[in-house]
């Protein structure tokens, strides 16, 4: 359970966006139809309506809340000029609750959701990822019917988490997909239900500079994460309210949208020799200025983004693929995930090139054979 | 609980049932099954007026007297008597299953191993609630049921084993004997299947 109130302050938010966290918080507390319903209502500007749903259904299903989660609730009802008395008939306790779901990425719960995002994540802007996930264990005190697919979208700073929650779950329902849907943003820090989901979760749909299901830790990641080519993935992480409640929360996404503009003029720094570098080189040694520029046509066209990155190699290009220096200061985590993923995307080439050049072989001297064998 | 203050307020909200949106209606069921009083008088004459039903003067009286002693503002309650007639039922209903729904209906099945000879309820019945055009669009499953004593309980109970079963937003009917049927009701069991009948024998539930 995330605890949104001794994490980051949420005065800086918006009534919707304290709404929406709190939201975030209570998943996996209150039934899936309340977090849906809630979540449509403050995106249609419904703000009484959604938090007087959500304190209710804590009150009849007599679940309990922190202190603080509760004057929280108080606060976006008397905000939203919703009866405010109504956060007294809520059930405090300080204990340190712990609500352990189960979730398994078995039997494909990303089936069908790229394809049915397809139109909203075209128009949505800084929609970062989409992972799905089954829930196999009851929320609430009238939970619906299980498994449940809990559908995790990872936003940037462009984005609007409710309204996204609320655009995804239309689209995924329109396709006959029932889901719960998740949305993060960032600067909140992510709760242990959404890291346990997290954590078993399968892909639905990254953008090119996205990273994975890393991403939903809640603290900091070390600087000294083992090379690797894929991502993390953290399993059976578990950690308690409190715990979260003391962690850093994560920092906040660098934009990938809006960088400031690449300077007009070459940068003076490393001149582009693309014929005389091999690809992983130029991967690995990327200057932060390059690296920003990287992100930005990342962000814009990922294909353009990785002949950047790679320099446009021609086939014939020998290429040893040089330990990455993940260990730059200079680099940030964003920048030491889009190297990981470039350098896996080099390997990957290099691998299905060999792989051609060995089935092109097989395939010419198939071909003679068969011109051997056949009248 | 006051057993009146809670019996008016569940005939309220079963006078409410083809008025008020299922997502919402079957939420006030489950807040008065839990008792939850206090909320439904801070909710529920809210909701009346934002989705603009009137109430008459039968319901609105069951209004006050169901919600005014828990805190209901007198000004909202004031306000959702309405002087025209409501409006009379706009869905149709047939007794047989959609065809989405299996030969195994596995809802009737548990609903009759649930509630087969069960005290203080008496006939149980379902039936299939079309918008327009019969065929048309989506059918949805209303469960009518008689009931004696604790009915907000019951209907919270039997909304949430149909939702663990998959439906979002049951429609459960639990009608006390002697009850003045809207035309909601009137229709539904007009065209209605037998599920079960509980310990009570002889409570039928007859369309007027």
């Amino acid at each position: 359970m995330v605890e949104v109130h001794d994490g980051p302050p949420m005065d800086g938010f918006s009534v919707p966006l304290r709404l929406h966290n709190l939201l975030l918080a209570l998943a996996g507390r209150i039934d899936d139809s309340a977090l849906t319903e809630a979540r449509e209502l403050i995106a249609r500007a419904h703000i009484d309506e959604a938090v007087e749903l959500t304190t209710g259904t804590l009150i009849a299903g007599r679940i309990t809340v922190s202190s603080a989660e509760q004057r929280e609730l108080a606060l976006v009802l008397e905000m939203s000029r919703s009866d405010a008395t109504l956060a007294n008939d809520l059930l405090v306790d300080e204990a340190e609750l712990v609500f352990t779901h189960r979730f398994t990425g078995e039997n494909a719960p990303e089936f069908g959701i790229a394809e049915a995002l397809d139109r909203t994540l075209q128009v949505l802007p800084d929609v970062r990822s989409v992972h799905a996930v089954w829930r196999n264990t009851p929320a609430g005190s009238v939970p619906g019917a299980l498994p449940q697919r809990v559908v995790l979208v990872e936003l940037g700073p462009e984005g609007n988490p409710p309204a996204v929650a609320f655009r995804v779950d239309t689209a995924l329902r329109r396709a006959g997909i029932h889901s719960v849907v998740e949305v993060s943003g960032p600067g909140v820090a992510r709760s242990e239900y959404h890291q346990a989901a997290a954590s078993a979760a399968s892909p639905a749909w990254v953008t090119g500079s996205a990273p994975s299901t890393a991403s939903y830790r809640s603290e900091p990641v070390k600087p000294s994460i083992p090379a690797s080519p894929e991502p993390v993935v953290e399993s059976g992480s578990r950690h308690s309210m409190r715990s979260t409640a003391t962690a850093e929360p994560v920092a906040p996404v660098v934009p990938i949208v809006s960088p400031p503009p690449p300077p007009p003029s070459p940068p003076p720094v490393e001149p582009r020799k693309p014929r005389s570098e091999t690809r992983a080189e130029r991967t690995a040694d990327l200057s932060p200025a390059e690296v920003a520029q990287l992100r930005q046509a990342l962000a814009e066209d990922p294909e353009k983004g990785r002949e950047i990155a790679a320099g446009k190699p021609s086939m014939q290009e020998v290429v040893e693929l040089p330990a990455l220096d993940l260990d730059d200061p200079s680099l940030s985590e964003r920048d030491r995930a889009l190297l990981r993923e470039l350098h896996a995307e080099l390997a990957e080439r290099e691998r299905a090139e060999a792989a051609k050049m060995r089935l092109n072989g097989a395939s010419r001297s198939g071909g003679e054979q068969r011109g051997w064998t056949a009248p | 609980m006051d057993p009146d203050i809670e019996q008016s307020t569940h005939e309220l909200l079963l006078r409410l049932a083809g008025r008020l949106p299922d997502q919402l209606l079957w939420r006030f069921r489950d807040w008065l099954g839990e008792g939850a009083m206090g909320t439904l008088a801070r909710t529920l004459p809210r909701s009346l007026l934002k989705h603009r039903i009137d109430l008459d003067q039968t319901e609105y009286r069951l209004l006050v007297a169901g919600l005014i002693p828990h805190g209901a503002d007198w000004h909202q309650v004031s306000s959702t008597l309405g002087v025209d007639d409501v409006t009379e039922n706009r869905y149709t209903f047939t007794s047989s299953a959609p065809e989405w729904v299996n030969s195994v209906d596995s809802v009737s099945v548990l609903i009759h191993a649930t509630l087969r000879g069960r005290p203080d309820v008496g006939e149980v019945r379902q039936s299939w609630r079309h918008v327009g055009v019969v065929g048309q669009g989506t059918a949805k499953r209303v469960l009518l049921v008689t009931a004696l004593s604790s009915l907000p309980r019951l209907t919270g109970e039997l909304q949430r084993v149909l939702r663990v079963l998959g439906d979002e937003e049951p429609s459960v009917e639990v009608i006390p004997p002697r009850f003045d049927l809207p035309g909601y009701h009137r229709a539904a069991l007009a065209d209605s299947e037998l599920v079960c009948v509980g310990a009570v024998a002889g409570t039928r539930l007859l369309a007027a």
